[in-house]
């Protein structure tokens, strides 16, 4: 570690995923002085192939090695890039559900937040992030989902994703490229003047005379890191429902915070059919069985070889099927929104501990949503069932499956999760929130949260889409507060210690 | 003993027991990926976490002599069973992520192809 510099700034959003990016974009396009400071690199969309082990090394923080410790514990990702989240997930979208906006409303005293506003902050994200669905058929695992679910009666959708589809006149097919952080929001802020600083990891925010002191570990050209030190008038900590709740209470900033992590989490199933279902140069599984919201919902992952291998992981002595029969087989999964946990800083570490607790509810509902799973599975004319559970046998029949216990035993779950919130909730009920219902914290000046972390409770649908869309909202109320500024002045660069902080302009 | 030493005979252990022959050409790129995982855990899991590989390897002394390095590769194996299916859920656990980094590792340098295959967040074709 070695010399140290100052940048003044007027706004330091920290963290550059759909929160930061969405959030950033509307303070600079308002004439803002805003640097973005993301922690991991700037990479292209095109760095990696999605899901391989490139992209595990380069956009995943602690290279995938992420877990959280309880009863049962459980995998979760987060991306750790410009982009964050959205470079690494699907690009599933949904806007909010009524009924969670309503509850949310109701337990956490939000001012707003109503359907109608929502809608607004949606469509003016799905304008710059385009949502579409598939331009052609769905591939045959997703099919088969759908095609079971409705056997059963049950109700299923086709869900749409953050893609942006175009007919290429030269090959006659259709280009799809997924609209993540880097390919919309994030050129658009640097088209504005904001300033994007990757590499840039944030250790702490001190406040003195009036500004923020944002100490920040640099990395740049060089491998070795400097220490920076951005001097803000306001702070925008969006880092995501992890890292946001550490840097706050590593800052000393305490109240509410951490306390509350909700999740989805979600326990996966290879299934294996008895004709080819698992073809080269599918499009991605977009069905989710819904007919069971909000307590639990159903859908198809990508199953490659090596995910099938690693899906398969309880299932040690059958692992060879997955070179014999992998165009068979395919990856299912029921997520609930059982479980709770924390997130706290330790001393010396720099990484959170995450820590988690199931009642006996949670595992019974994630069993109960197994079961459904199962009963879809076999109406959609699987031939076996390989459920994620320790020690689970191989399920070849309904019969079979409900013979099992309803109750998972915590231990033996092999639990995952994508989506995580819930760390600093936002509303004005000073018991349980640690912001303002616009994702000011609480008693602490110039101070503002924008990630999934604001988010009271489980989306119930994949997040991304209302993580963009309330990050909008509490910009447009910011800018409302702040009115719109002149940015020639808004960024004074202080470079006291001849580091070279790289900008992308 | 070094710990890269450890992981490395470990790793080779679980491809020949979990993987297809095709896979045991892998094995480098394997050992790699899982040592670079060990180095990117989360820093509170890192020491533990070594000490816990360390005694994995010195588990043997006591009833072969050797540590879990230097057995032969059917003794090797005995051992990884014998952590796989233990009533102790640390060794479970230890036995599952390293399995987990392995078997995902030489599946991706076995099938490279099949990244491409589903190509959510890159460019795809798709005929209408």
């Amino acid at each position: 570690m070695s010399d140290s510099a100052q940048l003044k700034v007027e706004i330091a959003v920290i963290g550059a995923g759909p929160g930061g990016a969405v959030t950033a974009m509307l303070l600079a396009e308002a004439g803002h002085g805003v640097v973005l400071l993301e922690e991991g690199p700037y990479l292209s969309l095109d760095s990696a192939v999605h899901f391989s082990r490139d992209e595990i090394e380069q956009k995943y923080r602690n290279g995938g090695v992420t877990m959280g410790i309880g009863s049962a514990n459980m995998a979760y990702v987060e991306g750790c890039c410009v982009g964050g989240g959205s470079e690494v997930n699907r690009g599933l979208y949904a806007r909010t559900p009524t009924d969670v906006l309503d509850a949310w409303r109701r337990k956490f005293l939000i001012d707003g937040l109503t359907d109608t506003e929502m809608q607004y902050h949606h469509k003016a994200c799905e304008q710059i992030a385009l949502v579409s669905s598939l331009p052609g058929q769905a591939p045959p695992l997703s099919l088969r989902l759908r095609e079971g679910a409705a056997r059963l009666g049950w109700r299923v959708e086709e869900i749409p994703r953050l893609v942006s589809y175009k007919h290429d006149p030269t090959t006659g097919c259709v280009v799809g490229r997924k609209q993540s952080m880097t390919e919309t929001f994030v050129p658009r802020f640097i088209k504005a003047g904001g300033r994007l600083l990757s590499d840039a990891r944030v250790i702490r925010l001190f406040r003195s005379g009036g500004y923020w002191q944002v100490r920040t570990h640099f990395r740049g050209d060089t491998k070795s890191e400097r220490v920076v030190t951005l001097v803000a008038d306001t702070v925008i900590v969006a880092c995501g429902a992890i890292q946001t709740p550490a840097l706050l209470r590593r800052s000393g900033i305490t109240h509410n915070i951490g306390n509350n992590l909700r999740f989805h989490p979600m326990i996966k199933v290879v299934a294996a059919f008895s004709d080819e279902m698992n073809l080269p140069g599918q499009l991605d599984p977009v069905h989710q069985v819904k007919e069971f919201d909000p307590r639990f919902s159903m859908g198809c992952s990508m199953s490659s070889r090596p995910l099938l291998s690693l899906a398969l992981l309880d299932h040690p002595e059958h692992l060879a099927e997955v070179d014999q029969n992998w165009r068979h087989m395919g990856i299912y999964y029921v997520q609930t929104t059982g479980g709770r946990g924390t997130v706290r800083t330790l001393p010396v570490f720099k990484d959170p501990l995450v820590r988690l607790q199931y009642d006996s509810a949670d595992m019974r509902e994630l069993g109960e949503g197994l079961q459904k799973l199962g009963e879809c599975l076999f109406a959609a004319g699987a031939v076996a069932l390989y459920p994620g559970i320790v020690g689970a046998s191989v399920i070849r029949s309904l019969a079979e499956m409900k013979r099992i216990s309803v109750e998972i035993q915590a231990k033996r779950a092999n639990l995952s999760t994508l989506h995580l919130f819930s760390t600093c909730p936002m509303g004005e009920d000073d018991y349980r929130c640690a912001t303002d219902s616009f994702g000011k914290v609480h008693g602490v000046e110039e101070l503002y949260v924008s990630d999934a972390s604001l988010l009271p409770g489980p989306t119930i649908v994949n997040p991304q889409g209302t993580v963009m869309a309330v990050a909008h909202r509490n910009a447009l109320r910011f800018l409302e507060r702040r009115g719109p500024r002149a940015k020639a002045s808004s960024i004074t660069a202080q470079v006291t210690g001849g580091v070279g902080v790289r900008s992308v302009q | 003993m070094s710990f890269n030493q450890i992981v490395t005979a470990l790793t080779e252990s679980i491809i020949y027991d979990r993987c297809d022959a095709s896979a045991r050409l892998s094995r480098n790129v394997a050992s790699c990926f899982v040592l670079t995982q060990c180095r990117r855990m989360p820093d509170y899991l890192q020491f533990p976490f070594m000490c816990l590989t360390w005694g994995f390897d010195a588990w043997t002394i006591v009833f072969t002599g050797r540590p879990f390095h230097l057995l032969s590769q059917e003794q090797r194996i005995r051992q990884v069973h014998a952590w796989r299916t233990s009533t102790w859920g640390f060794r479970r656990d230890f036995m599952k992520f390293y399995e987990a980094f392995v078997i995902f590792a030489c599946y991706s340098d076995v099938y490279p192809a099949d990244d491409h295959r589903q190509t959510s967040g890159y460019r795809f074709r798709s005929s209408r």
